[in-house]
């Protein structure tokens, strides 16, 4: 809770200086086109979402055409079902994340779902909290299919949450579905 | 009798061995690296583990010590702390920006790097250009951060041109994405 007043604090001190100065923030570098959704300064969960997870999944949570799955505008509605919320934390490379503080890993996990998804999470979803974390990431999938595993959830997002069919695919617009058959 | 006898020659050494050194001496420097060994973290995952968000000066690895600002066109260019590749600064692009002909991976590897500057961390995200033959030129491989193959997504010798139309690698960026925090 005071990490989080503090960095409030230094945020807004930040904001007034650039505005006292007329200036954005003091940069030593010029921006790099294309890559900046994060205008000013990430916070905590932002800046662990591109350090753990950004370079594959995109640092604006998109890295069509690569195969693996968009988080951009779709990663909320695995919200809609509890196993939808438990397949999130029990990922490997969540739950065995180097992040090891729960709370941490939570407010990464909130982030790309209610950041990163946008609107897609149902409404009323209840934010991750470290607690829950703790319990289910000490069962990580393993020794399954991923690519199966997420399969079988959406077809059951898809049935009873209404979701669109293109959660079948990695992202929207991908030529052909994942088959179920490859090596998680 | 043969000339070399290993027999006798064992005998000696194993008897001058248990002469010269007394088992307490033994016992002494047992105890001392078994209290001693937790003081230093041995594997590459905990070293990088225990680097954690430490941002302090102190932290430091050899390659922030020694980094420059100014030159792009070098291996030790701030920038470059876990790059593995040739720069593409060297090769007709830009830090940031590939060669003409070529085209950025939509993945990268990520990687913090310290600015001497104003000593503060930043996310660098290390792009491949693709789609043409090696450069060649420039060839750098630092390590910041970086461990075995065994952890895939923090190894940087992987080469990252997934989802681009050929998987030809040419070489590396260093787009600044923000500070770390």
């Amino acid at each position: 809770m005071q990490r989080r007043l503090a960095l409030q604090l230094a945020l807004a001190a930040s904001l007034a200086v650039a505005a006292a100065s007329g200036l954005s923030a003091a940069a030593p570098e010029p921006p790099d086109p294309g890559l900046r959704p994060y205008p000013g300064q990430m916070n905590v969960a932002q800046s662990d979402y591109v350090e753990h997870c950004g370079g594959c999944h995109g640092i604006g949570g998109d890295a069509a055409p690569a195969d693996l799955p968009t988080l951009k505008g779709r990663v909320g509605w695995f919200m809609c079902l509890p196993e939808g919320r438990a397949y999130l934390m029990r990922l490997p490379n969540v739950a065995r994340s180097r992040i090891t503080d729960n709370d941490q890993l939570a407010d990464l996990l909130n982030f790309m779902v209610f950041g990163l998804g946008g609107g897609s999470a149902p409404a009323g979803a209840k934010p991750f909290t470290g607690a829950e974390v703790a319990a289910v990431r000490v069962s990580p999938f393993t020794s399954v299919s991923l690519v199966q595993t997420r399969t079988v959830l959406v077809e059951k997002i898809i049935r009873q949450c209404g979701a669109p069919a293109s959660l079948r695919l990695m992202y929207p617009g991908q030529k052909a579905a994942p088959k179920a058959t490859k090596a998680g | 009798m043969s000339r070399f006898n290993m027999d006798a020659l064992g005998e000696k050494l194993l008897r001058s061995f248990a002469g010269n050194s007394s088992r307490r001496s033994f016992l002494t420097k047992l105890g001392a690296v078994i209290v001693a060994a937790p003081a230093f973290p041995l594997l590459p995952v905990s070293r990088a583990n225990a680097a954690g968000k430490d941002r302090s000066p102190e932290a430091k690895t050899a390659f922030a010590r020694n980094a420059q600002t100014k030159d792009d066109k070098k291996c030790d260019y701030w920038r470059y702390c876990a790059i593995d590749g040739s720069l593409c600064s060297c090769c007709g692009g830009g830090v940031s920006s590939c060669p003409a002909g070529t085209e950025p991976s939509p993945v990268s590897w990520v990687g913090t790097c310290i600015n001497p500057d104003n000593n503060k961390a930043y996310l660098i995200a290390y792009r491949d250009c693709c789609g043409k033959a090696g450069c060649g030129q420039c060839g750098c491989d630092n390590t910041d951060r970086e461990t075995q193959l065994y952890m895939p997504q923090l190894n940087n010798n992987v080469i990252w041109c997934f989802g681009t139309s050929s998987m030809e690698y040419h070489c590396s960026t260093a787009v600044l994405v923000g500070e770390a925090q």
